[in-house]
């Protein structure tokens, strides 16, 4: 497998927010602390779904020490949130919809005291049937969540004419998928601290995907003008989505202007599993067919997503659902619906994936299951009924031209995991002096591919805008600001090299600025994997108009004609010497900065690109992924084991190499959790799985010591899109990849995740008529 | 969030600690690395308002092989961590089914932490059915002298009661000859490689005659929330036999007739005694078919 830091050494680089993180000395929002700050805690619901009869604060707002107790009726503006749909309330008027729902809260001098206050908040409910199932609420019968009905949202796609195509399918495959519901398990849970200011003006210090998205809705909630709030909302502890969506940020502004005193939120991680956003489970049915070549002819696919209480984003990732559910295939007869379905399940939302993890997993699935049906070779199956370069998008939309698909299928043939699969690739190969011998007997081995196709940006219809700023400060700083937010997937990096690469300057030249409603202009949310691009898209436009303010004013400093200047490492350069090493600095930016007439300073706003055809949600940018795993099964426990992974991935040029594995590596790692092991277990509304002692994420142990990551860099000619994120590619196709691999090694079909050691046994038993497959042994 | 508004005691002997815990009562608790108390009150069970910490106690440390009554055994003192458990050349020599069960116990930072009396204690531990089929002895203060049995009998009158406030001193560990033919097994089954509670734990400890015949046999089976339970009955219907090839599909049932288990949301009753009886029964019948 390739060495990253040999291959890609020019791009290389230890982050800068990295070793303040891996010492623990970076102060995250929620570590911060300010005098005479009060703790705010919230009540949440007893129930998953319940009318709220009566709610009495007298005892709470008794207790020494309590400062205030906020209900419904102390919200001065909107008592809802919700980014697109703002149907959430802050605090319940007179139902709650889920055991996350807040009814009230305190702020008090320690946490022990608000925590008595909650304990003394009497509410009286009365409780509702509990919707817990998306099938059964849609039901005519069934109570409504909300008065709206629990159909949230229906997305349609459709082309040719489907039954007639089926029927003259050869191969015909059907199958149902079901997918769980995943959490973000951030490691820092949601929290921040709360100022307010003499002057009527607030400051939060809490995290976010999109701070000025957060501003304007806690303007909307405070009844305050915006730019009487600033959102400080970097470095997160991670988000992965999961902080895209308003959390604590309410309830600490509340409390702060209701006390004026500053207030620190900090969600346990019991509260922020019981708050806090999860995956959609997805019903996902799919029924394709081909004809006898192997070309796929038709595609069906009805799939029910359960989006909980809320609305959040859960139409946009549905819409995206639909768009990705027939991936990088040319299908001509397609027939695709799905639905987001009010439930009393906690609150589905954003995502790393949004939406195309799950549909992946499917359509991958009737992939193979068609390649198997044929007896065809699934690379070869997905090769002849792979998309071109020049074709339209899944929705029938113009997009970018793209070969990464052909690209990425065609680097993953080249695959290790093809060569080698033996007990060698266990993770803890290293500890065992020898491979058990039992453990040999009983383990099926075998390797499977899936890939994948992930549109960026928010798409066509959506407010999609970017921008940047570019200015010397004046110490002589290039500063780069933007409106996006550190959460660990290492933004920071990324924007110092594209400023480096672009101006030419060194890094220490470059201080970046994010995260910061009053220093940064909008640049959208850091999310749908469009920070990358957005911010080199910035310095190709930054680049020429503020080049030419240094290089004017270093002109009148030096007083040298501007046609003999040029930027480089820490200033000003002669543009005639080419030889770098005997090239003196005639000016540094110190100088320049001292000696300017003015510094300076460019700004850049657009909107990030969108298909011309007027195709609600389509995206036009798409990145691609290959993946080859291969897998161990243990026929007496149905333990599945991944030994290797590997991805090619197609995002165009690789900006930052370092970033870019991580994100490639680490998405594959949260993908295998998704695909294993996690899913946040509800019955009647609660919560099963409460702290992440029963919620798992992989460890070290369950991670693949063989992890490669083949980077397909190349664009089209004359693409003008550059670099695309890689937020999210690097965890769509890893399911897919593992049930294929999964059904090499014992011929049986998963199709529900995760893959529990339960059902895969039940499955072996299925595939030898039941018992235990002791008699080889033995005879 | 629980509130740790405790008194810690330090006594230096067991007489100390027991009288401690004596004059306290049940406002009192005994706590070694604390690691198994720690989540438990963060779950929500009450914290009690003194704690009688063992640590010490540096007689209760330590591993060292002992002769009794001519038979050599490892007495594993009661406060040896997992962490030394894992590492500690004695064990790794004459009790290696220790050792990997000690791998197989939470993670690295909890281990350097936990204690193999806390483990045993806790009478849920994963390290129990390892000590189990090793024939391991007990030996507990109770107040006025030391008393050793049986491992299984110890964790059985637990079971019945706990009211009984002996303090645990050490484990004991037969060392058997070096020519004796052993096979063992120890698995723990969990929904993830490490650090995780068990779906069910497993360990067998089988010895061969010259004929290849099963002399002795000892199974259990422990982990999450199951009580340990030696398969007795399992055990014995083994003794003498030559060929499993006969025997094994009757054996892989009374496994699962034997356990004692539980349901819960993340794995069935039957998917655990199916596992445990898997595990087991491909154990023996692999053993004998290959003679290693």
């Amino acid at each position: 497998m390739e060495n990253w830091r040999e291959k890609y050494a020019n791009s290389w680089r230890i982050r800068p927010d990295g070793p303040a993180k891996v010492t623990g000395k970076l102060q995250y929002l929620s570590d911060l602390s300010a005098p005479q700050m009060l703790w705010g805690k919230v009540l949440r619901s007893a129930y998953p779904h319940a009318r709220i009869i009566h709610v009495d604060t007298t005892r709470a707002k008794q207790l020494p020490g309590v400062y205030a107790v906020l209900t419904h009726e102390d919200v001065p503006g909107m008592n809802r949130f919700g980014i697109v749909f703002p149907d959430q309330p802050v605090f319940c008027e007179d139902k709650v919809r889920y055991i996350g729902d807040a009814i009230a809260a305190v702020a008090a001098t320690t946490l022990t005291i608000a925590d008595e206050a909650l304990r003394l908040i009497e509410v009286t409910y009365e409780p509702l049937p509990v919707v817990s199932d998306p099938q059964v609420a849609l039901q005519k019968e069934t109570l409504h969540v909300h008065s709206g009905g629990n159909l949230l949202h229906r997305a349609v796609h459709s082309r040719g004419d489907i039954e007639k195509a089926f029927e003259s399918c050869a191969y015909l495959v059907e199958a149902v998928y079901e997918t769980p519901r995943q959490m973000h398990v951030y490691m820092e849970t949601e929290g921040g601290l709360f100022v307010p200011h003499v002057d009527g003006t607030l400051t939060i210090y809490a995290g976010t995907q999109h701070g000025f998205k957060d501003r304007m809705q806690l303007a909307r909630i405070l009844a305050m003008p915006e730019s009487d709030i600033t959102v400080i909302s970097s470095p997160m502890g991670g988000s992965f989505g999961g902080k895209d969506e308003l959390n604590i940020q309410p309830y600490g502004s509340l409390l702060a202007i209701a006390t004026c005193c500053p207030v620190k939120i900090h969600q346990s991680r019991e509260e922020s599993i019981r708050a806090g956003l999860k995956r959609h489970p997805m019903r996902i049915t799919m029924k394709t067919g081909c004809d006898e070549l192997g070309q796929i002819l038709a595609h069906q696919v009805q799939f029910i997503a359960d989006t909980g209480a809320y609305a959040t984003l859960g139409p946009a990732v549905v819409d995206f659902a639909v768009e990705h559910a027939t991936g990088p295939y040319r299908i001509p007869h397609v027939d695709i619906e799905g639905l987001a379905v009010y439930t009393n399940n906690g609150v589905a939302g954003e995502f790393r994936g949004f939406g195309g993890n799950q549909i992946t997993f499917a359509l991958e699935g009737q992939i193979d299951r068609l390649a198997q049906k044929m007896q065809m070779n699934p690379l070869e199956f997905r090769s002849i009924n792979l998309r071109s370069a020049q074709d339209l998008g899944p929705l029938m939309q113009r997009i970018a031209p793209t070969n990464g698909a052909r690209d990425v299928l065609t680097a993953i043939s080249q695959a290790q995991v093809w060569e080698r699969i033996d007990a060698s690739l266990r993770p803890d190969s290293h500890q065992l002096q020898c491979v058990d011998p039992m453990e040999e007997v009983f383990a099926c081995r075998g390797k499977g591919l899936a890939i994948a196709m992930h549109g960026g940006g928010l798409g066509f219809g959506r407010p999609d805008a970017s921008g940047g700023r570019l200015l010397l400060n004046a110490q002589g700083k290039i500063e780069v600001r933007f409106g996006f937010e550190e959460f660990g997937q290492g933004i920071l990096g990324t924007i110092e090299r594209i400023v480096v690469e672009t101006i030419g300057c060194a890094y220490e030249d470059v201080i970046v600025i994010l995260g910061d409603t009053s220093n940064v202009p909008s640049s959208g949310s850091s999310t749908a994997s469009r920070a990358t691009s957005m911010v080199w898209k910035s310095l190709q436009q930054l680049k020429a108009p503020w080049t030419e303010q240094v290089l004017v004013q270093a002109s009148h400093v030096l007083d040298t004609p501007i046609e003999q200047l040029q930027i480089g490492p820490n200033g000003i350069f002669n543009r005639k010497k080419q030889n770098v090493e005997h090239n003196e600095l005639l000016l540094s930016f110190f100088d320049l900065a001292k000696g300017a007439r003015y510094l300076p300073d460019s700004s850049t706003h657009f909107h990030f690109p969108t298909t011309p055809d007027a195709v609600l949600g389509a995206h036009y940018v798409y990145s691609f992924a290959a993946v080859a795993v291969s897998v161990e099964v243990d026929r007496l426990t149905g333990q599945v084991r991944v030994l290797a992974i590997e991805q090619a991935i197609a995002a165009g040029p690789i900006v930052n190499s370092m970033g870019y594995l991580g994100q490639i590596e680490g998405g594959g790692v949260m993908a295998l959790g998704f695909t294993l092991m996690e899913d946040a277990l509800i019955e009647d509304g609660l919560y099963m799985t409460q702290n992440i002692d029963s919620y798992l994420i992989p460890t070290i142990e369950d991670i693949p010591l063989h992890s490669g990551v083949t980077a397909m860099e190349g664009l089209v000619d004359g693409d003008p899109y550059g670099p695309r994120g890689v937020g999210e590619i690097g965890m769509i196709a890893i399911a897919p990849a593992i049930a294929a691999a999964i059904y090499d090694a014992t011929g049986c079909l998963m199709h529900k995740l995760p893959i529990v050691p339960e059902d895969m046994l039940a499955a072996l038993e299925e595939r030898d008529g039941g018992g235990f497959p002791l008699g080889h042994v033995t005879q | 969030m629980p509130t740790y508004d405790m008194k810690v005691w330090q006594p230096s002997t067991v007489e100390e600690a027991w009288h401690l815990k004596q004059r306290l009562g049940s406002a009192a608790q005994y706590v070694s690395g604390g690691t198994w108390l720690q989540p438990q009150w963060q779950s929500g069970v009450r914290t009690p308002a003194h704690l009688i910490s063992l640590t010490n106690m540096t007689g209760l440390y330590g591993i060292a092989l002992h002769t009794k009554n001519d038979h050599q055994v490892l007495r594993i003192g009661a406060l040896t961590s997992l962490a030394m458990c894992l590492t500690h050349p004695l064990i790794e020599s004459y009790a290696p089914l220790v050792q990997l069960a000690s791998r197989h116990i939470a993670a690295p930072g909890i281990r350097s932490q936990a204690t193999i009396g806390g483990n045993v204690c806790s009478l849920v531990g994963d390290a129990i059915p390892a000590l189990f089929v090793l024939g391991t002895d007990i030996t507990v203060f109770n107040g006025t002298t030391y008393v050793t049995m049986p491992l299984t009998k110890y964790v059985e009158s637990k079971q019945q009661s706990t009211d009984n406030e002996e303090l645990v001193v050490s484990l004991s560990i037969p060392i058997v000859p070096k020519d004796m033919q052993i096979q063992t097994l120890y698995r723990k089954i969990g929904r993830r490689v490490a650090f995780v509670p068990a779906l069910i734990t497993t360990a067998s400890y089988i010895t061969l005659g010259k004929s290849g015949e099963i002399t002795m046999a000892r199974f259990a089976i422990g982990g999450g929330s199951h009580r340990p339970q030696r398969l007795i009955a399992c055990e014995e219907r083994l003794i003498g036999v030559c060929s499993f090839a006969n025997v094994w599909k009757d054996y892989h049932q009374s496994v699962i007739d034997a356990i004692e288990s539980y349901s819960d949301a993340f794995a069935s009753a039957d998917y655990r005694k199916k596992v445990a009886a898997n595990l087991l029964t491909a154990h023996i019948a692999y053993g004998h078919t290959t003679g290693s």
